[in-house]
């Protein structure tokens, strides 16, 4: 419902409401300004038709029609009143307007009743039905005319603020430039969202640049760390405990440095860094990975099938990730079958390696930190990471797994 | 040999000393921007270790004086920004390698001695070392008279161990010597032990000593007199 549509159905419910009270109140206004009217009139032409039987000598005349009655009274007494009646006349019941009044001529009493037609309740309510609804439709019509005329051009500024609102990226943010046409709310809006926008931008910058720094800081110590136990390995005099030793102090610097390194590169993912897209055949950067991971492969029962190439509109950069993170996911979580098929038909990428079972809940696997079994030494990054870039490229990713035969399926969508 | 190392981080300058020492290196040190410049100005150096984040400045400037003044000094560059732009950056303006903190001494060594080795011998040169003989230009290897048959793998792995001869390396750098960085995303290191053990059956059967120790669980060491 647009805020026009809801105005709109106010009014019409408000328009309606105002319309039943101005129609009731109509009614009865009519109603008592014709009431008055015919009172008036019958009082005049009572008080003429009497000035004029005072003022004749001719007897006064006996007559009974619907409009005038003249009858006679046995006895004296004084009646005045004016009200209504209904009379039969050859067909229907017709509504009057009557007075009643005694008077007095030679010493005999006489009462006159003068009636006038008054309007009838139906018709009346019937008009009154008709002026409202008259007023009702040139109301709707002049909503539909305003609609036509005047709301797209009114919102224009509205709608041109939003257009540019969702064009803008976190990593470009310019202030929002439109032509409010003086409209004091959009001016505002206009104004608020570019202050918004501002701090935004500043906030994002300082974001990205901590984190950058962080991780750049980190790395520094662990430099220092890992020269030394490079030096320290040299020495001539250590026994194997203590080359151990220093050994697995060595791997857990590793192991941070990949965690850092990691948490870096999912940070410029989410921040929309690799901006920059080109066509890319995936087969090729499938081929650049398995030729570096030759050398590891070469002991693997590896099955390629890649005989439809997929063409992507990607970053370059991201593209060479997702392929080597799959890969390296592949390997990492193998087993002694040393199994690993990659098929690529009906634009999908299918990676299929043997390994062990899970000890983790299927659809927890794409989590950050998550590991897809507990004894292993991986960060749990690695798919994280496989997840953020579908999800950045509209590849569509699943997992299934058959026991020890473990598929992760990308589908990618035809450009 | 002068090597010149430009690195803020005492500590990280101290280990490179050690390190190269064994290779008879002279070497020179230095924390600050304009020092390091004008080190690099006055004295005839081999390579440039050079560290990007200076307290006083940015070596990507280092780079730059020193190639507009026609320096012919191979660089390279230790950054522990792993910014695929200042990598490209740094690598236009002419330095000759990239490599991102932290780092193997080991990798750092066989990084020094390479771009030595383009710079100086134009990759035409022959290292004698014990009865082996490495051919850089043509890859080949002999020992005794008889050329080994080494994959490409094998001939990187045995040019990683003549470098860093009597030293610990260990398996992680042999990995990310072979693999690159992404090395260490791998959970087990076994390839490394595979290719090394092929290499040294092909030198052992061409009747070379055996040069190729393992240390115990951590890595190997290149054994020679």
């Amino acid at each position: 419902m647009t805020l026009f549509d809801k105005l709109r159905r106010d009014y019409i419910i408000y328009s309606i409401i105002i319309l039943l009270i101005s129609g009731v109140s109509f009614y009865l206004i009519i109603k008592s300004i014709i009431k008055i009217e015919i009172d008036e009139e019958l009082v005049y032409e009572k008080n003429r038709v009497l000035e004029q039987f005072q003022n004749s000598d001719n007897e006064i005349p006996i007559i009974k029609t619907d409009i005038i009655e003249i009858q006679n009274l046995s006895e004296r007494n004084s009646i005045m009143s004016i009200s209504d009646t209904l009379i039969f006349n050859s067909y229907e019941l017709v509504h009057y307007r009557q007075i009643k009044n005694t008077f007095n001529k030679n010493k005999q009493n006489y009462l006159l009743t003068i009636r006038k037609i008054s309007i009838e309740d139906d018709e009346l309510v019937f008009i009154v039905f008709l002026i409202v609804m008259l007023v009702f439709i040139l109301l709707l019509s002049m909503l539909f005319y305003f609609k036509q005329r005047n709301e797209k051009r009114l919102f224009e500024p509205f709608y041109d603020i939003m257009n540019k609102l969702s064009k803008i990226r976190l990593t470009d943010i310019m202030n929002i430039e439109a032509n409010t046409n003086s409209i004091v709310e959009f001016d505002l809006l206009k104004k608020e969202l570019n202050i918004l926008l501002e701090k935004l931008s500043a906030d994002f910058r300082a974001y990205k640049e901590f984190t950058e720094e962080t991780s750049h800081e980190l790395q520094t110590p662990l430099t220092i760390l890992k020269s030394q136990i490079d030096v320290l390995l040299q020495k001539h005099k250590i026994d194997n405990e203590l080359l151990i030793k220093i050994n697995s102090f060595a791997q857990i610097i590793d192991q941070m440095s990949s965690l850092i390194k990691s948490l870096n590169l999912i940070n410029k993912i989410d921040n929309h860094v690799f901006g920059e897209i080109e066509e890319i055949s995936l087969i090729k950067v499938i081929e650049v990975n398995l030729e570096r991971l030759d050398m590891i492969l070469s002991s693997y029962n590896l099955v390629l099938n890649l005989d439809s190439d997929i063409i992507i509109l990607t970053n370059p950069y991201l593209i060479k990730i997702l392929c080597s993170n799959l890969i390296m996911n592949a390997i990492n979580h193998n087993n002694e079958t040393k199994f690993i098929k990659i098929d690529m038909k009906n634009n999908q990428l299918i990676l299929e390696n043997s390994g062990d079972e899970l000890s983790i809940e299927t659809d927890l696997l794409f989590k950050t930190f998550k590991k897809g079994n507990l004894n292993n030494s991986s960060s749990g990054l690695g798919l994280s990471i496989v997840k953020r870039i579908c999800e950045q490229n509209n590849i569509a990713y699943s997992y299934k797994n058959n026991k020890n035969l473990h598929k992760i399926i990308l589908t990618f969508t035809k450009i | 040999m002068r090597i010149l190392v430009v690195e803020d981080e005492i500590q990280i300058q101290n280990s490179i000393k050690l390190f190269f020492k064994a290779n008879n290196f002279k070497i020179d040190t230095s924390r600050f921007f304009d020092e390091a410049l004008s080190l690099a100005l006055i004295n005839d150096y081999d390579c440039i270790i050079l560290d990007l984040m200076l307290p006083d400045g940015n070596g990507i400037d280092i780079i730059r004086e020193l190639k507009s003044k026609n320096e012919n000094v191979g660089i390279i560059v230790v950054s522990a920004k792993n910014a695929l732009d200042d990598k490209i950056n740094a690598l236009s303006l002419g330095a000759d390698d990239y490599l991102t903190k932290p780092f193997n001494l080991s990798e750092l060594n066989a990084r020094v001695f390479s771009i030595i080795r383009r710079r100086k011998f134009f990759g035409n040169n022959i290292t004698n070392i014990n009865e082996i003989s490495i051919d850089h230009a043509s890859k080949k290897v002999t020992i005794k008279n008889t050329e080994l048959e080494l994959t490409k793998t094998e001939y990187d792995l045995l040019l990683y161990l003549v470098v860093n001869k009597n030293k610990v390396i260990t398996k992680h750098a042999i990995a990310e010597n072979l693999i690159g960085e992404e090395a260490e995303y791998l959970q087990s290191y076994d390839f490394v032990y595979t290719h090394m053990k092929n290499l040294r059956k092909k030198m052992l059967d061409a009747g070379s000593n055996d040069h190729i120790k393992t240390m115990y669980s951590v890595g190997y060491k290149f054994e020679i007199e």
